[in-house]
């Protein structure tokens, strides 16, 4: 864990850390403090609050990839008025759609499992077909593994095969796409198709507007994933804790890469650190902030939110963290506001990180070391899980 | 003895020496049953060598006139070698070195690595390396003697009692069983012998080479009694048995005799609930002992064998690999089918393994003296040599199974040429055919290549192609039996 914690270490401004901790451990421990004078609630709030919701389990369905095209991928049709206007909008890229589909490895999660060393693996621990293995495809599809699953037992490849050979496929097919980070984005399945999912409401109806800002785009993100389901991949909590459900295991969700596969030829999960792993992503983000040199060669300006944008995002956001600092500590958020650096969000989430990843890694162990059997877990009761070892 | 036997043991030598080369390192043959569960073979002789007759120290044999001359008797009364055991021992036996071991800066990195103080203190290292420096309340001058490492008594037993007996006249007439009675060790038999190599080239109660030790850095032990023995630079002369047939008779009750231990062994492993558990150094090293590259032999090894699923703990099988062939098992692993079941559950039962080890070793302790009475004759060697190199023994053979086999057929070469006579045999005859195939043997399970600088402690390479060279190798000896 330590070596998590140091290695971003090297790559963010000493002096921007320095201070960056200083403002993460007081700032919040005075909010909280002063909120409910609970210093409890500081351990993990956000875990505790969230643990349970991960993007593909917020009861809603999945839309796939198509839709996002439209906006996330422009230049591939006429420009519309409406497509014209994004262009100018700082706030989008535009090409978030591209990024991800030419650049980032996520897209070819599930033709990992085509390969010839997945076969080799499939061969060796005696499945038929990885590429239709509930177990692989738990981390290697946007699907959530309840989808694959007969009754809870393990991995059924006819309900797999439903899935590949119906209209979901491609899903499946796309690897972990747009909603297994940012939520499910369509309706749920309830009265009248409640819950609503956020691919309505994400989208302007026309031009963006003032409304569309005050409704949407600095609401809440809290606010965004209990009401749409829109994963919260602001918060560092809520955004590692999404990341190491893949990256460090996630037992009840059938994500667990046991010894097992390990010795079939699974590559090592590399020791995770979101920021470390956000920085190695294509990213098809806009940071919050400045600064003065790209950190290390990567020029990375264009993925930082211009300095107006930032400001207006502070102003205006609805979200907790700066909320509270507006309200509560004006004369410290107008310190940061004036001159808000990148090392301030992302040295807040290398700490808040590495805790979450510690604690999901408890939490496999702890899943792991349980005497209970459990249909997703299929090393449940065959403690030492030798995987959890060095 | 013949120059011809001491060439052929030499020989012998040869062919172990770089196989179980690693061994060597910590090489002490030791014996005295201070905190040992009695050996099953024998119960009330053992008994009465636990009446703790004491120790006088290697000391007491060195007198010019007794053991420590100069030259071998002239005479052929008694043992030639006689007089000159303790100078033979003193010069050439690397048990004589076993305390000084503890002394090198090795031994201090391995201690360290433990926590432990100075090795030479350790109660955990002196029980193998100076087994007579342990206990000095068990000295008759109540001093403890660790400079002698493992010396004569620690084989022959305390001499405190049998020290005057045995020098006079009438010693060589008195029954195994007197002797016995006053604590000397009747290692002409050779399951006797077996149990007093084995109690520290094995382990036994006490004395643990365990996964830590190993981590920390002490050899792996691979056992295997007549190969061992042939490196031991031989202070008697060997009469009970035939010589011809002395490797083949070692190798099998040294199979048994290792099991035994073994067995014996995780029986206390098991039982001690402040033992690690499960205890790694019972599991075959090379399953988990490799660079983590993919692809990767070894996980082409773990799909073929049955019942066996990637990354799962295998069961060594170092001291159990021929004990169905010698024990003439018919049904393969039979006696030890449940006990490796157990064993290859990912956290095995302690009180399971204890009982099905210990239900093992009374069987295989109960063969032990049989197999060592047992005469042996050419047809009953050759049959040997056909049984170990038959291909359908195992198809994909552990580097451990395979080495395992090698160093049987070794054996039963040696006893086989001896009783024959053909040692000088001439090109292209079946013995020398068979020679040709064990040098090739040898040189295929060699952990690193000849004139390799690098120390590698595990085979690197054992795949597909190398079984199968292996495996051809072992044809070649099944085609050649000359089967009366």
């Amino acid at each position: 864990m330590s070596r998590d914690i140091l290695q971003p270490i090297t790559k963010i401004t000493q002096y921007g850390l320095l201070l960056a901790i200083a403002c993460l451990v007081v700032v919040p421990l005075t909010l909280w403090a002063q909120e409910g004078g609970n210093q409890a609630e500081f351990v993990c709030p956000t875990l505790h609050e969230k643990q349970d919701a991960t993007p593909l389990a917020m009861g809603r369905r999945l839309v796939g990839t198509l839709g996002c095209e439209r906006c996330h991928l422009l230049g591939q049709g006429e420009l519309t008025e409406f497509s014209r206007s994004l262009l100018d909008d700082p706030w989008v890229l535009n090409n978030e759609y591209a990024t991800w589909r030419n650049s980032d490895r996520h897209a070819q999660a599930y033709a990992t499992l085509l390969g010839k060393r997945s076969k080799r693996m499939g061969s060796l621990l005696g499945v038929a077909d990885v590429s239709r293995d509930a177990r692989c495809l738990a981390c290697h599809a946007t699907v959530p593994v309840e989808w694959m699953t007969d009754d809870k037992m393990m991995a059924n490849p006819a309900t797999v095969g439903a899935i590949l050979d119906g209209p979901g496929s491609a899903l499946v097919t796309n690897g972990i796409s747009c909603e297994a980070c940012h939520g499910a984005a369509g309706n749920g399945t309830g009265p009248n198709e409640t819950p609503k999912g956020w691919n309505g409401p994400h989208k302007p109806e026309g031009l963006i507007t003032e409304a569309f800002k005050s409704t949407w785009r600095f609401n809440s993100i809290a606010d965004k994933q209990a009401t749409n389901g829109f994963y919260d991949v602001r918060s560092p909590a809520s955004r590692t804790r999404m990341c190491v459900s893949c990256h460090v295991g996630d037992p009840e969700r059938g994500r667990l890469v046991t010894h097992e596969m390990y010795a079939a030829g699974h590559p090592p999960l590399p020791a995770f650190e979101v920021e470390t792993f956000m920085r190695d992503m294509p990213p098809h983000w806009r940071v919050l902030g400045t600064s003065e040199a790209p950190v290390d060669s990567r020029p990375d300006t264009l993925h930082q939110k211009p300095a107006n944008v930032t400001r207006e995002f502070l102003e205006r956001t609805n979200d907790s963290y700066f909320a509270k600092l507006r309200t509560d500590k004006p004369a410290l958020f107008n310190a940061i506001t004036d001159n808000f650096h990148t090392s301030f969000d992302r040295t807040r989430s290398l700490a808040v990180g590495a805790i979450v990843t510690w604690a999901q890694s408890s939490r496999v162990t702890a899943a792991l070391a349980s005497e209970e059997s459990h249909p997703l877990i299929p090393s449940a009761g065959r403690w030492p899980e030798l995987a959890v070892f060095e | 003895m013949s120059t011809s036997h001491t060439n052929w043991l030499s020989n012998c030598a040869l062919f172990s020496a770089l196989l179980v080369g690693t061994v060597s390192h910590g090489d002490e043959f030791a014996t005295s049953s201070f905190e040992e569960i009695p050996p099953p073979h024998s119960t009330a002789r053992t008994e009465a060598v636990i009446a703790m007759p004491k120790l006088v120290g290697s000391a007491s044999c060195t007198a010019a006139s007794c053991h420590g001359g100069s030259d071998r008797a002239r005479v052929s009364i008694g043992d030639p070698w006689s007089p000159v055991a303790y100078s033979m021992w003193i010069a050439s036996d690397p048990h004589a070195h076993s305390y000084s071991t503890l002394l090198t800066d090795e031994s201090a990195r391995m201690v360290a690595k433990l926590g432990l103080g100075a090795a030479h203190e350790q109660q955990a290292c002196l029980a193998c390396h100076a087994p007579e420096g342990l206990h000095s309340e068990f000295t008759v001058s109540h001093r403890s003697t660790p400079f002698d490492g493992v010396g004569c008594e620690a084989c022959h037993g305390p001499a405190e009692r049998w020290l005057d007996p045995h020098k006079n006249a009438g010693w060589a007439g008195q029954s195994a069983a007197h002797k016995e009675s006053l604590g000397f060790r009747d290692l002409d038999d050779l399951g006797i012998r077996s149990h007093a190599c084995a109690d520290c080239h094995v382990g036994s109660p006490g004395r643990d080479v365990n996964h830590d030790l190993i981590a920390a850095g002490h050899p792996r032990l691979m056992f295997e009694m007549s190969a061992l023995h042939a490196r031991l630079p031989k202070h008697w002369r060997d009469e009970r048995d035939s010589i011809q047939t002395l490797d083949a008779k070692l190798w099998s009750v040294g199979q048994a005799v290792s099991a035994t231990k073994s067995l014996a062994q995780l029986e206390a492993r098991a039982a001690n609930p402040h033992a690690a558990w499960p205890e790694f150094s019972e599991y075959d090293c090379y399953a988990c002992h490799h660079n983590l590259a993919e692809p990767s032999w070894r996980q082409e090894n773990s799909a073929l064998r049955t019942g066996s699923k990637p990354g799962s703990l295998r069961w060594g099988e170092w001291n159990y690999a021929l004990l169905p062939l010698v024990r003439g098992e018919t049904d393969g692993d039979g006696l030890l089918a449940e006990l490796r079941q157990e064993m290859s559950q990912t956290l095995p039962n302690r009180d399971r393994a204890r009982s099905l080890a210990q239900s093992a070793r009374w069987s295989v302790a109960a063969d032990v003296s049989s197999l060592a009475a047992m005469p042996l004759d050419l047809y009953q060697i050759e049959e040997t040599l056909r049984r170990i190199s038959q291909p359908e023994l195992v198809v994909n053979p552990s580097w451990d199974f395979a080495a395992q086999r090698f160093l049987g057929l070794a054996a039963m070469h040696y006893s086989s040429v001896a009783s024959s006579g053909q040692w000088r045999s001439q090109p292209g005859t079946a013995a020398s055919n068979r020679r040709l195939s064990l040098v090739e043997l040898r040189r295929l399970l060699q952990f690193a290549a000849p004139g390799e600088q690098s120390r590698y402690n595990s085979p690197q390479q054992w795949d597909a192609v190398r079984r199968q060279q292996v495996r051809e190798q072992f044809d070649v000896i099944h085609a050649g039996v000359d089967h009366p």
